[in-house]
């Protein structure tokens, strides 16, 4: 299958801080979901893909190419949100994306302005009037005009109104139906990915836990909630996570199958976890 | 790189623009003392080319411009392309100042002929050259203020080995050191003029052709070496 994402083996060491061995990749035409709570490496990961950090081991290929032999080529390809974005902020939304424009041969300023007029985007008002999420705007426009076949979302719904959240999930869900364009956004809000990601990974504290497609989660992830007699060694195995509360306790099981057997004829409920039920409990894990 | 340069001027531009203009009435003031408004327009020159990292340090903007689709060496080119613009620009301030007052007020305060000459030129030229080649790397190395901060020590370390250097030469020749490097009330009008014994020892064993030769060469040397470490700084940056 063509690759938009491959990353093997990926090291990078902060003081108190190592993203070990992370390995994912995300076929063309996609969305990933990179998800896990903060400090889990997420951003790290983006600005290893972008070379804004040096990694130690591994290997990056964005587009089949290697980020680093052909960095020029792929970020001219690529469209980049950062989680803060940062422009010229004397500038305003016009002189910014004339600015910016310059850069890439395929930028399209019909899109661009379409964009600003879905948006909401005042073309002559200054950056720095703008409010985060109106900025958070910006960014995604300018990230969408110039035909990018890859983006990279670093939280881009953090500071957006719901509505607005919503619209952009929708736009980013049409804008794959080419089967050319890809997305990785990271995110620590889960319901953000729940209908929109077509794979998922999950990275703590600089591992990834998981990544595989949404369906395959579906199938294999389970909550399950009874009574005390869950805290059982026999039933320990099946569980990458156990809650214990006062009203009962909560395991969380990514071999459905197995726990479904394992568990006949006992009092316990099966779910589907939600995606954040996921986060919770394997940011949990031990 | 020529798109960076571009972005340069639509970026910060207007603000090059306006110190350029404040330069002229700021250098007036010092234009009847010619050490005065050597060392002003220096001085100015330079905060003239801190205006683009004030800025981009100022707004975080790491990140974003290291998304764009261009090299990291480009950009640092970039920075020393419109660093020698500015440059060029200070010179012809340099020049314009000085022969726009003369030729407008006739006053005997004003004798600025001794910064016209080659000398005078090269009196402004070669320091704030100097001192761009020293700061870009340390810029390129880390975050604006901590190299501001290496710049500064490293100009007190500079101008340490220089004393002692010319102590040293006076002691090891036997002669006084006023006659090595003369300074006296003279410099207020001839800049330059502790320079001159050396220079004219080194024109007398090399020749005019000569001199411009080692010294185009010399400074051409600079140049390669700061930008080669700018860009290997640059390269190992995080952001």
């Amino acid at each position: 299958m063509d690759e938009a994402l491959v990353i093997s083996g990926l090291r990078k060491a902060y003081p108190g801080f190592l993203l070990n061995d992370v390995s994912f990749r995300l076929p063309r035409g996609y969305i990933m979901g990179l998800i896990g709570p903060n400090g889990a490496g997420k951003t790290t990961v983006i600005k290893l893909i972008l070379n804004l950090v040096r990694r130690e081991a591994g290997h990056i290929t964005v587009l089949g190419r290697d980020n680093l032999k052909d960095e020029t080529w792929i970020k001219s390809r690529l469209g980049f949100v950062h989680e803060t974005p940062a422009f010229y902020s004397y500038l305003t939304v016009r002189q910014t994306a004339s600015l910016v424009s310059a850069f890439y041969p395929a930028w399209d300023n019909a899109r661009f302005r379409r964009l600003v007029q879905e948006f909401g985007l005042p073309p002559g008002k200054r950056v720095s009037r703008l409010s985060r999420g109106t900025v958070m705007k910006l960014s995604l426009a300018l990230a969408l005009s110039h035909g990018a076949e890859f983006l990279l979302l670093d939280e881009p719904t953090s500071g957006l109104d719901p509505v607005f959240r919503r619209e952009l999930l929708e736009r980013l869900s049409a804008l794959i139906q080419d089967g050319r364009t890809s997305i990785l956004f990271s995110t620590h809000i889960t319901s953000d990915l729940e209908r929109l990601a077509d794979y998922l990974t999950f990275l703590r504290q600089g591992e990834v836990i998981f990544s595989c497609s949404r369906e395959e989660i579906q199938d294999q992830w389970l909550l399950v909630k009874g009574g005390n007699e869950l805290l059982e060694e026999k039933y320990r195995p099946l569980f990458r996570a156990v809650k214990s509360t006062a009203f009962g306790v909560q395991a969380l099981t990514a071999t459905a199958e197995q726990a479904r057997r394992a568990l006949a004829g006992s009092q316990v409920l099966l779910e589907r976890p939600t995606l954040d039920e996921i986060v919770f409990f394997l940011s949990k894990e031990q | 790189m020529w798109r960076l340069l571009a972005k340069d001027f639509k970026a910060v531009g207007l603000f090059w623009m306006s110190g350029l203009i404040i330069n002229i009435f700021f250098v007036m003031i010092f234009i009847e003392i010619n050490l005065a408004f050597l060392f002003s327009q220096l001085v100015l020159t330079f905060l003239l080319t801190l205006v683009q990292p004030v800025v981009e340090d100022r707004f975080g903007l790491g990140s974003f411009l290291n998304s764009l689709p261009v090299t990291r060496a480009d950009m640092v080119k970039a920075q020393y392309l419109s660093t020698g613009l500015l440059v060029l620009a200070g010179l012809a301030l340099f020049v314009a100042v000085p022969s726009g007052l003369g030729w407008l007020i006739h006053s005997p305060q004003i004798k600025t002929a001794p910064l016209l000459a080659p000398a005078g030129l090269l009196s402004f030229l070669l320091p704030v050259v100097l001192l761009e080649l020293l700061f870009l790397p340390l810029y390129f190395r880390q975050a604006l203020g901590k190299s501001i901060w290496y710049f500064l020590a490293s100009l007190l370390g500079l101008a340490v080995i220089l004393t002692g250097a010319l102590r040293i030469i006076s002691r090891l020749s036997g002669r006084p050191l006023a006659e090595i490097f003369p300074v006296d009330r003279e410099i207020l009008a001839v800049p330059y003029k502790p320079f001159l014994p050396l220079a004219g020892r080194l024109q007398a064993a090399l020749g005019t052709a000569g001199l411009a030769l080692v010294g185009m060469l010399t400074l051409s040397g600079l140049v390669w070496l700061s930008m080669s470490l700018a860009i290997r700084f640059y390269k190992r940056r995080e952001f």
